[in-house]
C-alpha cells in the first residue's frame, strides 16, 4: 500500500483557538498521509484535538479557530491555498464527513430525500428525477428498509440508527474518495454501532472510500482501522499499523491507555490506571505534554519536546524513553493480570 | 473564587458602556433621592412629600431663577420631580419586590410539587393573566379608593404572574439535574432543597426581570395617576405632575416644562434600569460566560 | 463473600403515563420497568446492563424512590422501603447513596465543595461546625482529593474529579448500599479506570454493596460479582459474571457480547448482528419482547408467550423460551 500515492497528507498542521482567556493549540504540529481505500483511526481523549484536526481539513473551524501553519493536501492540491468557492465543490463531492449526533447534522425541517438530493443535484448535475432515485439507491445500500417510504419522512420519524444511516447515505451519495467519521458511533446503543460498523465495512468494500474514522473507543478502533494515529494534547504521539500498534505499543501514554480498559476478552484483577487529569487545553503542560502523568518521565521529558522517530517499519512515537517502557512491559503485559 | 468571579464580572461590566451609562444614571437618580431634603427643601418636613404651593395664579408660570422648571397648577416643578424621585423608587421597589416575592412562592410551589398543585396555581396565574392589566387595575382602585398606596396594592395584585411563570420554568428544568436528585436521595426536606438548591439556580433571570421592571411599573404608576386615579394632587408623584398637564395639552407652548422635565426624568429612570438589568443579564447568562 | 441478603425487590413496575390533549388525559403508559425481582446480597457488586429505553437507570431511581414505584417491593432489612413515608422515609434514605452519570449536573453549581459534601452529614445531624469540616477533609482525602479544595465550586474541578466530590458526598453518610448510575460512562478512559479502581478501594474498605448501572458491558463484567441483563423493561438474564461471561444463554446476551468491539484486532470472533432497533416500550411486542430482533426466535411460540425468569442452572436465571 505504501507505494501507492496518499490520497490526503497533512503536514504540520497547526489550528489554533484565540479565545478571551488565550491562545488554545488544539491541533498543534500534526503530521499523517491517507491511502486510497484505506481507513486510518485518529484516537485520543477529550481535547487531545481529534475532532479539530478533521474540522480543520475540511476547513469547517469557527471564527475563532484559525489554521495558524501546515499544508493539507489532497489529491496534489492544498486545501488551505483554495478559495471558499473552490473547497466548496470539494466537501460533499471528494471528502465528505458524517458526525456524532445526526440530529445535529440533519436539517429537521427538510425531508431525509430532500438532504440526499440537495448534494446530489449540486454536484452530480442531475434532473431532481434522477437524484430521487439515487437517493432512492443510497437508503437501501445503507439498509433502511423500505426506501421508498423513508426518502419522504423527516429526521425526527427515524431511530438514532436510522439517522446514522441515513447521514451516512448522504454522505456517500457523491462517492466521495475520503470519508471524516467523527465518533460516528458514540451516541448509539452497542447493538446499533455493531450494525453501522459493519456497514461502513462493507461500503467501504463496495466503494472503495477511504475513511479517517475519529473515536475515543479503541475498541472500534481495533475493529476497523488499518492504520492508527494515537493523538494527545494536540499532538500524535504514536503512529503504526493497527496489529502492530496493539501488539506493540511504543508511546506509554498508547500503553497506558490499553491498560486502563476494561476487558471482555481477559480477565483483569486490577486496572492500570494513568494518574492526574487530562490537560485543559489551555494550559498544556512544557516539554513532552504527557510528562505529569507519566511513570517513566525524565527531567528531559518536562523541557524538551520529543519529536515522532520511527520505531519500526511504519512505526513512530514520540517518547523519549522507550526502552524504558520496554523494560517495564516485561513485568506487566498488556492483557495479564496485574 | 468568589472574589475572582465579582472581579471578573465588575470587569466585565464596566467594559460595556451602555452597563456604565445605566449605572450612573441609577447612581444619579439615587443621589437625588437620598438628598432630596437638601436639593429642595421641604416646607414642612412633617409632610415633605405634599408639593408646596408657590403661586396663587393658576395659569402655568415658566421656569425662572426662583422656579428653575416652572409652576404648574399652582406647584414648583422642580420640587415635585425632585421629592417624585423619591416616590417612583418606592413604588419601584415595593410593587417590584412584593410581587416578585409573591411569584416566586407561587412559582416554586407550582414547579417544585407539580401535579395538581401545579395544575391549580397555573390556571389561577392564567385567570390573572387574561385580565387586561390596566382595566384590572383601575377597577380594583376603584373598589380601593384614591390612593398611591392604593395603586400600588392594585400593582402588586396584578404584577406577579410573570415572575410566577418565569421561575415555575426555570425550577422545571432545575428539578431534572442530578444535584436535586443526590439531595433529594440524602434526605434533605423538601423545603430545603427549594431554599437551598433550586432557588439559587433559578433566581438570577428574576433578579433580571425585576430590575427590568422598575422602570416600567414607575410608568403604569404614572398611567394611573395621569389617569386620575394615583396620588392626590400636589402630591410630589412624576405622575401627577404630568396629570396638571392635561388642561393645557392644546396650549403646549404654555406648558411645555409640565411635561418635558418630569418626563425626561421618568425616560431616564426607565433608561437606567433597563440598561441595568441588560448587563446583569449578560453577566448572569452563563452561556454567555467566557 | 457473607450471602446475607441486603436488598430484595420483588415485582417492581414502574410506569410513566403519557399525557396528551387540552385535558392532559393519559393516553398511554411507558412501561420503562416491568415486574423486575432480583436479590443483592452485602458487600457485592450487582451489575445492571442494557441498551437505553431498557429501564435499567429507571430501576435504580425507583429503588431509591427518587420515582416512586408503581407496583411492587424494595424490601430493605425487613422493611419496605417502598412503603416509608415522611421522616422515616428520609431516615432511612442515608442508607442507600447514589452516584451520578454526568459530573456537570450532579454538583449544584453554587455550592462550595465542603457544603455539598457535608449536606448530609448536617441533614442527619451526624455531625456539625467543625466537626463537620473534618468530616468532609478525611472524605475528600478518601477519594482523592486535596482537603485544602473544599472551599472551591464545582466549576473549577475536572469531570473525574467531580466524580470523586459525587463519591465523596454519597460515601458522607456512611450509606451500606450505593446505585452507580453509569458512574463511569461520560468519564475519558483514563479517567475511568481510576474511578473504577476507587470504587473498588471503598467497597473493600468500607464492606458497600454496589448496584452498578451501564451500557458498558465491558465496565460492568469488570466490576461486578452478579451481572442482570435488562431488555425493554424486563431482566433477561442473571447471573454470576463469570458464568454468565463465559456461558451467556439468552439470545440477547450474547448479542450483546458480541457486539461490544474489543480492543484487539487479531481477535476474530463471530458477530451476531441483531436486526432493527429497540422497540419504543409504549408498546412492547407481545410475548417474548426481544422475539422480532431474535435470531432464534420460533414465532409460535415467542410471539404469543412471554418467557419466564427461571433457575437453568443454580444462581443462573434466564427468561428464554429455548434456553
Amino acid at each position: 500500500m505504501k507505494d501507492k500515492q496518499p490520497l490526503l497528507k497533512v503536514k504540520n498542521l497547526k489550528t489554533y483557538f484565540f479565545t478571551e482567556d488565550g491562545v488554545v493549540k488544539a491541533v498543534d504540529g500534526v503530521n499523517f498521509d491517507v491511502y486510497p481505500g484505506e481507513t486510518l483511526g485518529i484516537v485520543g481523549e477529550s481535547g487531545c484535538g481529534k475532532s479539530v484536526t478533521s474540522l480543520s481539513i475540511m476547513r469547517l473551524l469557527d471564527e475563532k479557530g484559525k489554521i495558524v501553519d501546515g499544508e493539507v493536501i489532497f489529491e496534489g492540491k492544498d486545501l488551505l491555498k483554495l478559495s471558499e468557492e473552490e473547497m466548496r465543490e470539494i466537501r460533499g463531492n471528494d471528502i465528505a464527513m458524517i458526525f456524532q449526533e445526526p440530529m445535529v447534522a440533519l436539517n429537521p425541517v427538510y425531508t431525509v430525500g430532500d438532504q440526499i438530493m440537495e448534494a446530489i443535484i449540486l454536484h452530480q448535475k442531475v434532473g431532481k428525477d434522477e437524484a430521487r432515485k439515487i437517493a432512492i439507491d443510497m437508503l437501501k445500500k445503507v439498509g433502511i428498509p423500505e426506501p421508498e417510504k423513508r426518502v419522504d419522512e423527516y429526521p425526527h420519524e427515524l431511530s438514532g440508527g436510522m439517522r446514522q444511516r441515513a447521514m451516512i447515505a448522504m454522505a456517500l451519495s457523491c462517492h466521495p474518495k475520503l470519508l471524516i467519521a467523527d465518533e460516528p458511533t458514540t451516541a448509539l446503543d452497542v447493538t446499533i454501532q455493531a450494525q453501522i460498523l459493519e456497514l461502513m465495512k462493507q461500503l467501504q468494500r463496495d466503494l472503495g472510500m477511504a475513511i479517517i474514522m475519529i473515536t475515543h473507543d479503541l475498541g472500534v478502533i481495533a475493529e476497523i482501522s488499518d492504520r492508527v494515529a494515537v493523538m494527545y494534547a494536540g499532538k500524535i504521539v504514536e503512529y503504526a499499523d493497527v496489529k502492530v500498534l496493539f501488539k506493540d505499543p511504543k508511546h506509554p501514554y498508547t500503553w497506558a491507555l490499553m491498560n486502563s480498559i476494561p476487558r471482555l476478552d481477559i480477565e483483569q484483577e486490577r486496572l492500570f490506571s494513568i494518574p492526574g487529569i487530562v490537560p485543559d487545553a489551555l494550559h498544556f503542560p512544557s516539554g513532552c505534554k504527557f510528562h505529569p502523568r507519566c511513570e517513566f518521565a525524565t527531567e528531559k521529558c518536562k523541557s524538551e519536546e520529543p519529536e515522532l522517530i520511527e520505531v519500526g517499519s511504519n512505526h513512530f512515537a514520540a517518547c523519549w524513553n522507550i526502552e524504558k517502557l520496554e523494560a517495564a512491559k516485561d513485568s506487566v503485559r498488556v492483557g495479564e493480570n496485574r | 473564587m468568589l472574589k475572582d468571579e465579582i472581579k471578573k464580572n465588575t470587569r466585565k461590566f464596566f467594559r460595556n458602556p451602555t452597563a456604565v451609562l445605566g449605572f450612573v444614571l441609577l447612581i444619579f437618580f439615587i443621589l437625588i433621592a437620598v438628598f432630596a431634603p437638601l436639593i429642595a427643601p421641604p416646607e414642612n418636613p412633617d409632610n415633605p412629600y405634599r408639593i408646596p404651593i408657590a403661586t396663587w395664579s393658576l395659569k402655568p408660570q415658566p421656569p425662572s431663577p426662583e422656579h428653575p422648571f416652572g409652576v404648574i397648577g399652582q406647584r414648583d416643578i422642580f420640587y415635585g420631580v425632585v421629592w417624585g424621585t423619591r416616590t417612583a423608587f418606592r413604588i419601584g421597589l415595593i410593587v417590584a419586590g412584593i410581587s416578585t416575592i409573591i411569584g416566586i412562592v407561587i412559582g416554586s410551589i407550582a414547579g417544585y410539587f407539580g401535579g395538581w398543585i401545579d395544575e391549580i396555581l397555573m390556571r389561577i396565574t392564567d385567570i390573572f393573566m387574561a385580565l387586561p392589566f390596566l382595566v384590572a387595575a383601575m377597577v380594583l382602585t376603584t373598589i380601593l379608593g384614591k390612593g398611591l398606596d392604593k395603586v400600588m396594592i392594585a400593582m402588586i395584585v396584578f404584577g406577579w404572574m410573570a415572575t410566577a411563570r418565569l421561575i415555575r420554568g426555570n425550577i422545571l428544568q432545575v428539578k431534572e439535574e442530578q444535584y436535586v436528585l443526590a439531595a433529594k436521595a440524602l434526605g434533605v426536606r423538601d423545603s430545603l432543597i427549594i431554599l437551598k438548591h433550586v432557588i439559587p439556580n433559578t433566581i438570577f433571570p428574576v433578579i433580571v426581570q425585576v430590575s427590568m421592571r422598575m422602570g416600567s411599573l414607575v410608568i403604569t404608576a404614572a398611567a394611573l395617576s395621569f389617569l386620575g386615579l394615583g396620588a392626590e394632587p400636589g402630591y410630589a408623584d412624576w405622575g401627577t405632575l404630568l396629570s396638571y398637564s392635561r388642561n393645557w395639552l392644546t396650549e403646549f407652548d404654555k406648558a411645555w416644562f409640565s411635561i418635558v422635565y418630569p418626563g425626561v426624568a421618568m425616560i431616564l429612570f426607565v433608561l437606567a434600569w433597563n440598561l441595568v438589568g441588560d448587563a446583569l443579564r449578560d453577566i448572569f447568562d452563563p452561556r454567555l460566560r467566557g | 463473600m457473607s450471602k446475607e441478603v441486603i436488598l430484595e425487590v420483588k415485582n417492581l413496575k414502574k410506569y410513566f403515563p403519557i399525557r396528551a390533549g387540552v385535558f392532559k388525559r393519559i393516553v398511554a403508559w411507558v412501561k420503562a420497568v416491568d415486574d423486575v425481582s432480583f436479590n443483592i446480597n452485602k458487600g457485592e457488586t450487582l451489575g445492571l446492563v442494557g441498551e437505553s429505553g431498557c429501564g435499567k437507570t429507571t430501576v435504580g431511581m425507583t429503588i431509591l424512590r427518587l420515582y416512586e414505584p408503581t407496583a411492587g417491593q424494595v424490601l430493605y432489612g425487613n422493611r419496605d422501603f417502598s412503603k416509608l413515608r415522611g421522616k422515616e422515609l428520609r431516615e432511612m434514605r442515608r442508607k442507600m447513596q447514589i452516584i451520578f452519570q454526568d459530573p456537570y449536573s450532579s454538583l449544584n453549581p453554587r455550592m462550595r465543595i465542603k457544603n455539598i459534601i457535608a449536606e448530609g452529614i448536617i441533614t442527619h445531624g451526624i455531625a456539625k461546625g467543625k466537626e463537620a469540616e473534618h468530616m468532609v477533609a478525611e472524605l475528600l482525602k478518601k477519594v482523592g482529593l486535596s482537603p485544602d479544595q473544599m472551599n472551591r465550586f464545582p466549576h473549577e474541578f475536572s469531570g473525574g474529579q467531580r466524580q470523586r466530590i459525587g463519591i465523596a458526598r454519597a460515601l458522607a453518610v456512611n450509606p451500606e448500599l450505593i446505585v452507580c448510575d453509569e458512574a463511569v460512562s461520560a468519564l475519558d478512559v483514563s479517567i475511568q479506570a481510576q474511578i473504577l479502581n476507587l470504587l473498588e478501594d471503598l467497597q473493600k474498605e468500607f464492606n458497600l454493596t454496589y448496584i452498578f448501572i451501564s451500557h458498558a458491558l465491558n465496565v460492568v463484567k469488570h466490576i461486578s460479582d452478579r451481572v442482570a441483563v435488562m431488555y425493554l423493561g424486563k431482566i433477561v438474564e442473571i447471573a454470576d459474571k463469570k458464568e454468565l461471561f463465559s456461558e451467556p444463554l439468552h439470545p440477547y446476551t450474547k448479542a450483546l457480547m458480541s457486539a461490544i468491539p474489543i480492543p484487539n484486532p487479531e481477535l476474530k470472533r463471530e458477530r451476531i448482528i441483531l436486526k432493527g432497533d429497540v422497540p419504543s416500550p409504549i408498546n412492547p411486542p407481545t410475548g417474548c419482547r426481544f422475539h422480532p430482533r431474535c435470531p432464534i426466535a420460533d414465532l409460535k411460540i415467542c410471539s404469543k408467550e412471554e418467557p419466564e425468569l427461571r433457575e437453568v442452572k443454580p444462581g443462573h436465571f434466564v427468561a428464554c423460551h429455548f434456553a
